[in-house]
């Protein structure tokens, strides 16, 4: 089957058309400030490109970082309203309690607490309270507010109260939008609350944003579904996407790692992945990115939901090198290194000049930097080295040497060899990697569960089957689902020999 | 130091993630309540327990449970108020200040939280001066002074005082079957007179974990070597430095115990740190390097900060700290009570600091 994936960055927007495992057609184009006259721009290349069998894609899969950028740019945001089963437990620190202040005056509508939530055994910590829940819904309606997220205490664990309000609502609110926590984060009430939060304040941009990517597709001329990647490296329908736009934040690294695996052969690999200002290091597991364990912040509010691990290093294409003394970065010229660049004819001394100086690539005027001394190169040389050996070593999950995949604009800095590392792989294609991993277009399905009084090989078993029924439901083909992750952690203090289990599966888009 | 005010609130966290050895993290949602807590109340008054009156009455409070459930409950103080309410009204008497149990982790932020709320003095002890994993570890346990009658709250109107027990293990017991039904999460509280903590608390322990926090909130600040500034302002020793090859984790008897191998950044031979809830036992090859009641401490060299067992990650840069075990850990009953055979070692404590006299 024929997909196209759009990887759409800060500085460029990359397609390529992927044929079963191939590339078939690949094109560069600039980001506008209309995202989606970018996208139109850059699908209408691709097809110039590879010619009329693009018009046979039958998928055209987007990363964006529209949505990441909206919550950090603070712009484009809906008002929120909160409503949190949990009383008489949970209500010292309220729902947006943690949020920087001018975020949650952008965000927060009304906050609701409400009795219910659940206990880590699974028992109820109070009874759903129908009669609260309709008044606190009438009064959701009166307020206007276009959007609602809903988080129960160990709703992690069991949903039904979460499920009982969403209804509710459903009924006194006609058209509103409803996220649950527990459909998006993990075990941490206000983490996984304020990822359900979040995603409610995107309501109204995902919409948009899903209904002018399928105008950019149709416009094109094609006759495709739209999907959109997300952040553990797979694909959702759009009308999922618009449900959860959360899950797009991190669609860059991921799709580039991604796209590294099908590009390199490699499943088990460090990606390195250069850019223009900045590197980003993260480890493949079974060909998908691993998944960062912890809080990760996002616009400065903390979240616990499904988010690559990735280690940033300031080291890009177009990083500043200055002499006397030495010194890369961390600051970068970015997007204007074909301007400011000294093998460009500009006079900033960067990354890139160094590495054509030492012979690393052929681009631009190498005569401009001929005159670079030897022991700046070799300076040059051990910074870039030291760097990206601690970032690899800080990335890996055992010991032993790991091939490592070069990929991005910037793949040329790095060294042909380096310690803990088996072999560099420099691989075709590898300026569009991002974009070749959206093309992947894999479906996952994921549960995070707290067990008690089940054995380990019946948790995990229990986990799975629940995994892979969200993977077909997400539209996945059942016969190619294959488990992407396993984690068993014991918990301490707690009878029973409860287990949190995590499970991630992920399989093929079934044909459409 | 008179006041814990809202700046000491961060710096007294960052310290009691130290003294948790392992426990706990920094204790995040602890230190954001009561940040809400004393804006509105006001700073509580520190005094020391060297200070305090025969006859003071105070009460020693705590959170008694598993951490995950912490994370999804989120602390309340009146969960913790509940807990002295009901100690109270079973003496028949009112407090006039407010001690932690424990020191680690969020159990050093929960008495502020009491205190801010009662309106009463927070007393600069603890009972166990550092974290452990049991409460029979408690110093007034070993030194023979008792933790009864104890209270036990939960969220709702659920109220439970054991008047008495036969020993500390009898404590524990107890304690862990009502946590359990109250949803693996109680709040504790039990009293004590001035004379009794004069005589049995380890004392000054609140002002240590300020200062250790201030010292790495301040290294943090000017990006400078967290361990190392720690190290040249109070003893203590670092064993290793290097990074996590393997962390083994397993559940035994409700705890979760395992070992995690550190490699040295200068190619010696490894370090194995041992751990049951907290950090216990360091060694190299079979040579003992430091035991409980040693305080071991593992530190994230990049962030700068205490880590704890629980997010131990293969490849984390870490530093291996023993600072020295309190005097009062040092005697046979306190050793027999914390140190490495209590924790079904076969061998006795070993440290590398000096013996104090």
């Amino acid at each position: 089957m024929l997909r196209i994936g759009v990887d759409v960055g800060g500085t460029n927007t990359d397609a390529a058309l992927l044929d079963g495992d191939s590339v078939a057609a690949a094109v560069k184009t600039p980001t506008t400030a209309d995202v989606t006259t970018g996208i139109r721009a850059a699908l209408a290349a691709l097809i110039e490109n590879a010619g009329e069998q693009a018009r046979s894609a039958r998928a055209v899969v987007i990363g964006t970082t529209h949505f990441v950028n909206a919550v950090v740019e603070r712009k484009r945001l809906n008002r929120v309203s909160a409503v949190r089963l949990c009383l008489p437990a949970s209500h010292a620190l309220p729902p947006f309690v943690d949020w920087p202040a001018d975020l949650r005056e952008l965000v927060r509508q009304d906050v609701f607490l409400l009795p219910g939530g659940y206990e880590v055994d699974g028992r109820e910590i109070a009874p759903f309270d129908v009669r609260t829940m309709e008044d606190i819904a009438r009064r959701i309606a009166d307020s206007g507010v276009s959007a609602v997220a809903i988080s129960g205490v160990f709703s992690a664990l069991r949903n039904e109260q979460e499920r009982r309000a969403r209804e509710i609502i459903d009924r006194f609110c006609p058209g509103i939008q409803i996220t649950l926590s527990s459909e998006l984060g993990r075990t941490g009430l206000l983490e996984r609350e304020n990822v359900a939060l979040l995603n409610a304040s995107l309501f109204e941009l995902a919409r948009k944003t899903v209904a002018a990517f399928k105008d950019a597709i149709s416009g094109s001329g094609l006759d495709a579904q739209l999907f959109l990647t997300q952040n553990d490296g797979t694909v959702m329908r759009a009308d999922a996407a618009e449900q959860a736009p959360v899950l797009c934040f991190s669609s860059g690294p991921t799709n580039s790692m991604r796209g590294a695996a099908l590009l390199s052969g490699c499943s088990d690999a460090i990606v390195v992945d250069v850019g223009g200002t900045t590197s980003d290091i993260g480890m493949l597991v079974n060909g998908f990115p691993r998944n960062a364990n912890g809080v990760v912040e996002v616009g400065g509010v903390r979240t616990l939901f499904r988010m690559p691990d990735v280690l940033c290093l300031g080291l890009g294409g177009g990083s500043r090198i200055r002499t006397d003394p030495f010194r890369l970065g961390p600051d970068s010229v970015g997007y204007r290194l074909i301007e400011e660049a000294r093998v460009f004819g500009g006079d900033v001394l960067t990354a890139t000049d160094l590495a054509v100086a030492r012979g690393r690539i052929a681009i631009g005027d190498r005569a401009l930097v001929a005159d670079l001394p030897e022991q700046l190169l070799a300076e040059f040389e051990s910074e870039t080295r030291a760097m990206l050996e601690d970032g690899i070593e800080s990335m890996k999950t055992k010991a032993g040497d790991i091939p490592v995949i070069a990929v991005g604009g910037g793949a040329f800095l790095l060294p042909d060899r380096l310690a803990g590392v088996s072999e560099v792989l420099f691989v075709k294609h590898h300026d569009v990697a991002n974009a070749v991993g959206a093309a992947m277009a894999q479906i996952s399905g994921e549960v995070d569960r707290v067990f008690s009084g089940v054995e380990r090989d019946k948790a995990i078993h229990a986990a799975t089957e629940e995994a892979r029924d969200r993977a077909v439901l997400a539209g996945a083909d059942p016969q190619t689902l294959e488990t992407i992750d396993v984690e068993d952690l014991p918990l301490a203090y707690m009878p029973g020999g409860a287990r949190r289990v995590r499970v991630r599966v992920a399989g093929e888009l079934e044909a459409l | 130091m008179t006041t814990i005010d809202a700046e000491r609130l961060r710096p007294l966290g960052m310290g009691a993630a130290v003294l948790s050895a392992g426990g706990g993290s920094f204790p995040y949602h602890e230190v954001l309540h009561a940040s809400r807590v004393l804006a509105e109340r006001g700073a509580v008054p520190l005094i020391s327990a060297d200070a305090i009156a025969d006859d003071m009455r105070v009460v020693m409070v705590a959170m008694v449970g598993a951490p995950l459930v912490m994370q999804e409950r989120l602390v309340d103080v009146a969960q913790f108020v509940h807990a002295t309410t009901i100690l109270s009204r079973h003496l028949g008497h009112g407090f006039d200040a407010v001690m932690g149990a424990e020191i680690g982790s969020l159990n050093a932020i929960i008495p502020v939280l009491v205190a801010a709320d009662l309106g009463l003095p927070l007393v600069d002890a603890d009972t166990l001066g550092r974290s452990f994993p049991q409460i029979d570890m408690s110093n007034f346990l070993i030194t023979g002074a008792s933790l009864t009658p104890m209270a036990l709250a939960d969220i709702r109107g659920n109220e439970v005082v054991i008047p008495a027990a036969e020993n500390g293990p009898w404590v524990e017991t107890l304690v862990r079957a009502v946590t359990t039904e109250y949803g693996s999460m109680a709040g504790m509280a039990s009293g004590a007179t001035g004379r009794i903590i004069r005589r049995h608390a380890l004392k000054g322990t609140y002002s240590r974990a300020v200062a250790m926090g201030e010292v790495i909130l301040a290294a943090q600040a000017a990006h400078r070597d967290v361990v190392e500034q720690l190290l040249s302002h109070m003893p203590g020793v670092e064993l290793v430095r290097g990074r996590v090859r393997d962390v083994d984790r397993r559940i035994e008897g409700g705890f979760v115990r395992g070992e995690a191998i550190i490699a040295p950044t200068d190619g010696s031979e490894s370090m194995r740190l041992m751990f049951q809830n907290e950090y216990t036992v360091a060694m190299r090859g079979d040579r003992l390097q430091s035991t409980v009641p040693d305080l071991l401490c593992l530190f994230d060299t990049v962030r700068g900060e205490p880590i704890g067992t629980e997010s131990l990650r293969y490849a984390q840069q870490v530093s291996v700290v023993s600072f020295p075990a309190m005097v009062e850990h040092l005697t046979p009953n306190a050793i027999a009570a914390v140190g490495p055979r209590a924790f079904g070692y076969e061998f006795d404590h070993h440290t590398p600091h000096a013996k104090v006299i």
